[in-house]
């Protein structure tokens, strides 16, 4: 596992040449500075323009919950479009993790568990949630009888 | 992943090392033979050649579901059964950038994370237009909804082929060989792709112009885009793992 670590010092051993190595850490720093710059976006999105957070109570009648959709209607379509467009970076942090995880003196199956699981949660998570709200505003006079 | 990383090593035997480039061809090859398959559905399905309309009326859909069931059912039959066969594909591409000389291999973890996610969302799509087709007598106003649902699942999410392919064009900046593993054109290439299919997201929020999901920039491009990559890339990763190959055998 050590060779996750140090991957372009092991290579040499390999007969692969190598430029001079730069920032040795670079590709980590990349992926940790998408957890700060994500989640404030995914923050935007469902607490500013989707309305999500705090959740609209369940005991909403048929015709409140209309007037949700339709009152906030555009904000949300720009909402989930924004989602749309940067859920995916939410995997740079699961890559940071996986390598992190990797350098533990354990089996990587704890590992492998993560990211499998992280990569299936993104969708009925998030954007599953978004896709139907989406599918909600995209015709704010769709018939609700 | 870890069957790769001590195959590349030179003290590895021979079979486990010629093993380690035959199952990267058979993933590459599975490419043309279920892209075949797939441009098949893609031409057979009736509401792609033109795009239906976001503007279409309920009683316009039911009817689009009523004269074409057949020929829908069986086009996403083909695309239910063969598009994760994409899948293996990225794998080798996650096979080719831990051979990268890059200071970790967060970018392959994050590729391949992204690259299963990804591959999910078209079976959402198929499952709707499957399910609208299922029982074309349905309400219209639900075929409208389903059909909805369907093309948004389709066109919009493009956020995990856009962080796959950041993913890939960094490591490929950041590829310290000499001789890197894919060429910087790639890169550019990557990041050229998912600027042209990120205007896919915004038919989310229109009905009509070129950003609807039946408009030049949802539809054309982002299709088009999508198989010239999967074009280019089959070639350029078949370069690659040539490059391994002889890599390989110089060592052995």
């Amino acid at each position: 596992m050590s060779n996750t670590l140090s991957a372009g010092a092991s290579r040499s051993d390999t007969g692969v040449e190598t430029k001079v190595a730069r920032d040795k850490k670079l590709d980590q720093w990349i992926c940790w500075w998408s957890l700060p710059i994500f989640y404030h976006l995914f923050g935007f999105i469902f607490v500013y323009l989707g309305r999500l957070m705090p959740p609209p109570a369940p005991g909403l009648t048929q015709a409140q919950i209309v007037e949700f959709i339709q009152q906030n209607s555009s904000k949300m379509q720009l909402a989930w479009v924004l989602l749309s467009l940067s859920l995916g970076f939410a995997s740079l942090s699961s890559g940071l993790i996986i390598v992190q995880m990797k350098r533990m003196t354990v089996s990587p199956v704890l590992a492998y568990a993560y990211m499998a699981a992280l990569s299936v949660a993104a969708l009925p998570g998030c954007l599953f949630c978004g896709l139907m709200f989406a599918l909600a505003a995209f015709r704010p006079g769709r018939s609700h009888t | 992943m870890e069957g790769t990383l001590h195959a590349t090593a030179a003290n590895a035997p021979r079979a486990e090392r010629s093993m380690n480039i035959t199952d990267q061809r058979i993933c590459l090859w599975l490419v043309p033979g279920f892209g075949a398959l797939l441009v098949l559905a893609f031409c057979m399905f009736p509401g792609f050649f033109p795009p239906l309309s976001p503007t279409l009326t309920a009683d316009e859909v039911a009817d689009f579901y009523r004269n074409n069931f057949a020929q829908i059912r069986a086009s996403m039959l083909i695309f239910n059964l063969c598009e994760v066969t994409f899948i293996p594909f990225y794998m080798v591409i996650v096979v080719q950038m831990q051979r990268m000389a890059t200071p970790s291999r967060a970018f392959a973890y994050s590729y391949l994370s992204a690259a299963a996610s990804g591959a999910t969302l078209f079976a959402l799509a198929d499952l709707a237009w499957l399910i609208a087709a299922f029982r074309p007598e349905r309400d219209p106003e639900l075929l409208l909804l389903l059909n909805d649902l369907a093309w948004m699942a389709f066109i919009t999410p493009v956020g995990f082929i856009i962080a796959q392919n950041f993913c890939l064009a960094l490591a490929i900046y950041m590829d310290a060989r000499t001789k890197p593993v894919f060429p910087r054109w790639v890169g550019h290439f990557n990041i050229v792709i998912a600027l042209l299919m990120a205007p896919g997201a915004f038919a989310l929020m229109n009905q009509t112009g070129a950003l609807a999901w039946d408009g030049f920039w949802s539809f054309w491009v982002r299709s088009g885009a999508f198989g010239s990559y999967i074009a280019v890339m089959f070639f350029v990763v078949r370069a690659a793992i040539n490059q391994q190959d002889r890599e390989q055998g110089a060592t052995a």
